[in-house]
């Protein structure tokens, strides 16, 4: 078993979390909310010092965190930048996170970096490389990772699998877990013209790590068929909030984080969105009691 | 066809909207153009990259208005494609970019405030050290002074313009209506520092000989070297500067010539 399977890391706890923001130090410290957990984007914390590491350091001292990585382009044909992967090591060892995430996605290409989650082919070329890439990054940060499905507006005419099927082998390969966004699962299927509901419903659950959630914007393509964007910049709709009902009767209780990155909120709008997924996660730790006293 | 070749196009195309959505995305149907699809890419991508120059360069935005803002960024976008995915730092050389980019030109000073954005923002993210007090420097005996070294903070920036720049970047952090309080500056030549010794970047003017004086610190200079960037008359005035320097936070250890006594330092 390899040394980032045996490692005993604590883990996120199955409650409500939220992305953590700059906007949000001071009334996270002042108030200490009660709240599972927060996520951060490690690029946003490669700085050598300054105040993100500052209140970093005192929110984590309270609260479990996440660090979910954007720019590792693992779904990319270049190498892992190595600089990058060193980057990272350095944050999980300062901040000792209990979850370190990734996407399925591609940033850089040929050296230059893209700043967008940009989508690939689903095929046994594209499956190799990405096992490699997460092989690599366990090995080097020496630790169990959660691989996140996207949020997609293009398919390629190459794509050979599915994207369950893609994942559960990736699972199967690696042992990596996965991070199901119930808010991407929303979007590429209605981008796409797919059921969602059949989306959670075939998904490898037992490999779930996390869940992530998230407002979208809408528009139209050029057959004046809607597509929805990932813009991460408004409450979450009722049908996500409706998948996520779907997805924790299948899962159980999970950790789910609420990301709100652009126009964010004032801390009790963030909060509020947070209090509703601990309702929903509340629900399912009902349910799960539920079934096992009709076990026993 | 190759992931890799692939990727290829698929940028080619992202960062060229004239250019047709790259083969193999979309499925062949017949009358099924993807351009609107793709535009999402060409959107994030475009808009994420000017979006992160606004933020760091919010006065710089406001002096131009955001329409011509953006119309900058976007020529310095297409030429600068980032190289690492750490953005805290892109957009590094924008200062340098605005002051040869000719529809600027008739507001010469520009890229002279970007340079204090800039600065302000590697003050932001610098390395975390305790500053000392000037009593560390009077612990110094007199006749070693001149063969000390002060190490100053990792956050320390200098900027000199020969425009009233750091009075422009002061009036947009508290003026009701800058552009019109701007009309009444002088249009004189100001230095100034930034510097981080905690949580809040400090913006100073400081002396125009100052600045020199400083920056040979910061070189490694010697106390005595550095003074030579003085000007004769101005000498007397070394306390003064040393001073300031002191007082906002900007050393970080004094360090007296070797073999003689041990720096005085606190480590961080």
């Amino acid at each position: 078993m390899p040394a980032h399977q045996s490692s005993k890391t604590a883990a996120l706890p199955n409650r409500a979390g939220v992305g953590l923001k700059a906007e949000h130090y001071a009334d996270i410290l002042e108030t200490k909310p009660d709240i599972g957990w927060f996520e951060v984007h490690p690029e946003n914390y490669m700085g050598l010092g300054g105040p993100p590491h500052h209140y970093l350091t005192r929110i984590r001292e309270s609260y479990p965190i996440s660090l979910h990585g954007v720019g590792l382009s693992i779904g990319g044909s270049d190498d892992l930048n190595g600089e990058h992967l060193d980057r990272l090591r350095v944050l999980v060892d300062r901040y000792q996170p209990e979850s370190f995430s990734e996407h399925l996605a591609w940033s850089t290409h040929d050296s230059a970096f893209y700043n967008d989650l940009l989508p690939l082919p689903y095929t046994s070329e594209t499956l190799a490389i990405v096992c490699d890439h997460v092989d690599e990054l366990q090995e080097y940060i020496g630790r169990r990772m959660l691989l996140e499905n996207p949020a997609t507006y293009v398919v390629f005419e190459e794509s050979s699998y599915d994207e369950i099927d893609f994942l559960k082998e990736i699972t199967s390969r690696t042992g990596c877990g996965l991070l199901l966004d119930v808010n991407n699962v929303f979007i590429s299927c209605t981008n796409h013209r797919r059921s969602a509901d059949d989306y959670i419903d075939r998904f490898p659950v037992e490999h779930v790590g996390e869940i992530h959630l998230a407002g979208h914007a809408q528009d139209k393509d050029d057959q004046g068929h809607q597509v929805l964007i990932d813009a991460h910049d408004r409450q979450v709709i009722e049908p996500v909030w409706q998948l996520l009902e779907r997805t924790l009767h299948r899962t159980g209780p999970v950790p789910t984080l609420v990301e709100w990155d652009n126009d964010v909120p004032e801390w009790p709008t963030l909060f509020a969105e947070a209090a509703r997924a601990e309702a929903y996660l509340e629900n399912a730790r009902s349910e799960l009691k539920e079934a096992t006293h009709a076990v026993v | 066809m190759l992931w890799s070749d692939l990727q290829a196009e698929f940028v080619e195309s992202l960062r060229d909207p004239d250019l047709p959505v790259p083969n193999g995305v979309g499925l062949r149907v017949r009358n099924n153009p993807q351009t609107k699809r793709f535009n999402v890419y060409r959107n994030n991508v475009a808009v994420g990259l000017t979006d992160n120059l606004a933020a760091s360069y919010p006065v710089t935005q406001q002096l131009v208005g955001e329409e011509f803002f953006t119309g900058m960024a976007r020529v310095f976008v297409d030429q600068n494609a980032p190289r690492s995915p750490v953005m805290l730092h892109y957009g590094e050389h924008f200062p340098e970019f605005i002051a040869g980019f000719e529809p600027a030109q008739s507001l010469p000073f520009l890229a002279d405030v970007a340079m204090i954005e800039r600065s302000w923002n590697q003050a932001y993210n610098a390395a975390d050290a305790y500053p000392v007090g000037i009593g560390t420097l009077q612990e110094i005996a007199p006749d070693l002074l001149e063969d000390t070294v002060l190490r100053l903070h990792p956050s320390l920036q200098i900027v000199r313009s020969e425009w009233p720049a750091f009075s422009i970047w002061h009036l947009h952090q508290t003026a009701d209506d800058p552009a019109t309080a701007m009309q009444e500056l002088a249009p004189k030549a100001e230095s100034g520092l930034l510097v981080r010794p905690s949580l809040d970047v400090d913006v100073r003017l400081i002396p125009d000989t100052a600045a020199a004086f400083y920056t040979a610190l910061q070189g490694g200079k010697t106390m005595g070297e550095a003074a030579e960037k003085l000007p004769e008359a101005q000498t007397s005035e070394m306390g003064s500067m040393l001073q300031l320097l002191f007082s906002c936070g900007a050393v970080q250890s004094v360090e007296p010539p070797a073999d003689t006594q041990s720096s005085t330092s606190i480590a961080n």
